[in-house]
């Protein structure tokens, strides 16, 4: 069995990639495989926005990833510094600067390139969705 | 250790991309992974020397690059063939870069243990 760390790069709703990621993400756990973190970078940070409705009859994908992270346990990262550039905000970082209000979806966490790096050193796999 | 490859496919200023890609090289290298840093497609403008970016109120991000060899980028690569299709010379670019054909490109690109495109 492989161990997997996938990498997200663009928003959700903007591109397909973000569907794929998710069914890639689905088919690692079904398969037996270790998914170790599904890592947002660049655009993919928008995938923490918890300010995101989709309709109804249409695939929520945001809603998908948090249920790898509430059922399987696996950690969602985002980049803080490339999340802060694009309005993707915690609680914490709102209060440190005084932000009326802050954004990041509960099932994820801020994590920093180095937390990234860590985990990529330690994957058999690390595969991009752009 | 994982030997790992960061692709740059995209021209300097379109796009953060570069910039984030950089982030990406150096956060790898600064956990002693093995890391070479390729540049191919559109990417070869980033190597162009004499970029301006403070004509587009742009940070300076070029200059990070002289660091490569502080961090211990492993090497640096570029695409000779999109380089001439591009009319870029050797003689404009902005630092020591090994200069191979897309097909060297292509078979030193499975020695590696990742590949990050950018």
């Amino acid at each position: 069995m492989a161990s997997f760390l996938l990498m997200v790069h663009s928003a959700n709703y903007a591109n397909q990639s973000s569907r794929s990621a998710l069914k890639y993400a689905q088919a690692v756990i079904n398969r037996g495989h270790t998914l170790k973190a599904i890592f947002f970078y660049q655009d993919g940070v928008c995938h923490a926005n918890a300010l995101t409705l989709i309709p109804t009859d249409e695939l929520d994908t945001n809603n998908g990833f948090k249920t790898l992270k509430n059922t399987f346990e696996i950690p969602l990262l985002i980049c803080v510094t490339a999340a802060e550039k694009r309005g993707i905000i915690d609680e914490q970082q709102a209060k440190t600067e005084s932000l009326a209000h802050f954004n990041v979806d509960g099932a994820y966490t801020v994590a920093g390139l180095a937390e990234m790096a860590g985990i990529a050193a330690e994957a058999d796999y690390v595969v991009q969705f752009k | 250790m994982k030997k790992i490859a960061i692709i740059n496919r995209q021209s300097t200023f379109n796009h953060p991309t570069p910039r984030e890609s950089l982030d990406l090289a150096l956060i790898f290298a600064a956990f002693d992974q093995q890391v070479s840093v390729i540049f191919v497609d559109d990417g070869v403008y980033q190597l162009l020397d004499n970029q301006q970016p403070e004509l587009l109120e742009n940070k300076d991000f070029l200059a990070t690059m002289k660091v490569f060899e502080l961090y211990d980028i492993e090497r640096v690569v570029v695409s000779r063939d999109d380089m001439a299709c591009r009319g870029v010379a050797d003689s404009a670019l902005s630092m020591d870069v090994a200069p191979l054909s897309n097909q060297q490109i292509a078979q030193l690109l499975t020695t590696f243990d990742h590949v990050v495109t950018m």
